[in-house]
């Protein structure tokens, strides 16, 4: 980014300056209750819930992972993901959000763990749903914050390191967070998301301006990259499989679906639903477009990941570098406030408590969720500074994760014979192959190793339900079917 | 038309946008329309048009809150009784 040192500064003062500020009002609503602290009173109406949702949905791993894979693999990228996506994502909210909006109101659940370990009457599935949530929500925290950090610190210039730049975000997302919560974080995300949209926006009309106008930019690129490449995730079975783990896993991110049971009403979710596909479309085309454009402009990059770094400092005016320090900045922290405040969250709803048998006073279950925040805004930000992978790469491992807790949420909300055995044996189960797979144990006939994981999961969850005893009475079951 | 064929039309039409998802029948060519649209991203964009209108139709039709509030009422009312050990 071409912004001088002082200008990132002061454009970094302003930012935490209105999330602060909007974290500071929230909190003189937020800690009358847990309800309204981590879910914002279930009352988010359209307008924030789509901000909230898609702010916390889209992270650096579009601003910045995304640019780096087209740089390398071209428009195809677009393809692999976008459309899958745009169409999956809203329905799986209808298919498991809806219900588990519905689900959670009833029995008065604040996480995803705690709903389905109500649902099903075991508190065995919430310790594992709560083991699985953590074990694939830190890495994907750990990307963002790792992301940040590297723009952040080569925007600078050198003056900030890398470490300093991590602890940087962390502490900000940290502080507001704490402060208001589940209503905080929400408004924080339209700022943010409003943020990151409007510079993604303007890197697709400047950037392309600057490159001669769009027809110059696409003369530019080597027509390989303007069609879907051969092998890889290009391979029909492995495009298959990724579309399944990319359209189907955003619902299982914990800090999702806390989302969507922060709704005010079904009608918020509609909304959101229908606006989705337009948003997203709006964010991908320059988030691909700025690495297949890269490709030409800065061949043989070493680390693909830096071209978003590189396009914005070479095409955009040195005013906007601030504005692009604060898109990705927005991007990283609209996904890791959530993220803290759920994860936060589930340690005490879904640990905790149930140990103790009993539930805590309404302030001290607020107090020891940001004590225990405080705990996984460490932790990531330890793993931020010694883990050395791609971001792309650490966010796959991710999302093929959270894919192995699809059936059970599908199933826990949908289908009144699911038993707590089948959610055992189906979270066990599909875990071990999506490892064996990722070991190369498995023969996986040309689909990655997530889809054999899925297939197994569902497979296990109905297999095992059917054999076990139904954890509600026989008159549910009859009425559903 | 009945909510069941409402429900089946939804499915099919969510097949077909995954049948055009998967287009490995059409053939990859570098061609640019009007200078600066590469057809391979014409073709997602054109999609995606698709499914919104998909999404439109889905959330206005197909959604019903109805149909969900009697699943989830129904299974709540059954986990709560389980839970305090009582009947209906």
């Amino acid at each position: 980014m071409s912004g001088t040192f002082g200008q990132l500064i002061l454009a970094a003062v302003i930012y935490v300056g209105v999330v602060l500020v909007l974290g500071f009002v929230a909190t003189r609503r937020a800690s009358k209750s847990p309800t309204e602290y981590f879910l914002a009173g279930r009352a988010l109406g359209p307008v924030v819930l789509f901000m909230a949702l898609f702010g916390t949905n889209n992270t650096s791993f579009v601003l910045v992972g995304i640019p780096g894979l087209s740089y390398n693999l071209g428009l195809g990228v677009f393809g692999l993901n976008a459309p899958v996506v745009a169409l999956g994502i809203p329905l799986t909210f209808w298919a498991i959000g809806s219900p588990a909006w519905r689900w959670a109101r009833k029995l008065d659940a604040l996480t995803p763990a705690e709903l389905y370990a109500k649902r099903l009457g075991s508190p065995a599935v919430g310790f594992l749903l709560f083991f699985l949530f953590t074990l694939y929500t830190i890495p994907y925290m750990t990307q963002g914050v790792k992301s940040a950090a590297l723009i952040l610190a080569e925007s600078s210039d050198g003056a900030l390191s890398m470490t300093m730049a991590a602890v940087g975000v962390v502490v900000i997302a940290l502080v507001y967070t704490s402060l208001g919560g589940m209503r905080a974080t929400a408004w924080t995300n339209v700022f943010q998301g409003a943020v990151f949209m409007v510079f993604m926006a303007a890197c697709f009309f400047l950037m392309s301006s600057s490159l001669g106008g769009l027809s110059s930019a696409m003369e530019q690129v080597d027509p390989a990259k303007l069609v879907v490449g051969t092998g890889g995730l290009f391979a029909p079975r492995a495009w298959a499989s990724w579309g399944l783990v990319i359209a189907l896993s955003v619902i299982v991110f914990p800090h999702m679906l806390v989302r969507l049971m922060s709704a005010k009403d079904e009608r918020s979710l509609q909304t959101v639903c229908r606006y989705y596909p337009i948003a997203l479309a709006l964010l991908w085309i320059p988030a691909v477009l700025i690495g297949v454009w890269g490709s030409a402009a800065f061949p043989n990059l070493e680390n693909s990941d830096e071209i978003f770094q590189k396009m914005t400092a070479a095409h955009l005016p040195p005013a906007l570098g601030a504005l692009g320090f604060l898109a990705v900045l927005s991007a990283v922290m609209s996904t890791l406030d959530a993220q803290i405040l759920t994860l936060g969250s589930m340690v005490m709803r879904d640990v905790l408590e149930p140990l103790r048998g009993r539930r805590l006073p309404a302030g001290t279950e607020v107090w020891l969720g940001r004590f225990f925040s405080l705990g996984i805004g460490a932790t990531v930000l330890i793993l931020a500074i010694t883990w050395n992978e791609s971001i792309f790469g650490i966010s796959r491992k991710a999302f093929e994760g959270y894919l192995t807790l699809f059936p059970t949420l599908l199933l826990g909300v949908r289908w009144a014979r699911f038993t707590a055995a089948g959610a055992l044996a189906s979270m066990v189960i599909g875990n071990l192959v999506l490892v064996l797979g990722w070991m190369g144990k498995l023969p996986l006939f040309g689909f990655l190793p997530p889809f054999w994981a899925l297939v197994a999961g569902f497979a296990a969850a109905i297999g095992v339900s059917l054999m076990s005893r139904p954890a509600l009475p026989s008159t549910a079951v009859a009425r559903e079917e | 038309m009945t909510r069941r064929s409402l429900v089946h039309l939804a499915w099919i039409l969510a097949a077909i946008l995954v049948l055009l998802h998967l287009d490995f029948w059409r053939p990859q060519r570098p061609t640019v329309y009007f200078g600066w649209l590469p057809e391979e991203l014409a073709y997602r964009l054109g999609w995606m048009l698709l499914a919104w209108a998909y999404l439109e139709w889905f959330t206005r039709r197909v959604w019903s809150s109805e149909q969900l509030d009697e699943l989830v009422e129904a299974q709540a009312d059954a986990v709560l009784d389980r839970d305090t050990g009582e009947t209906r």
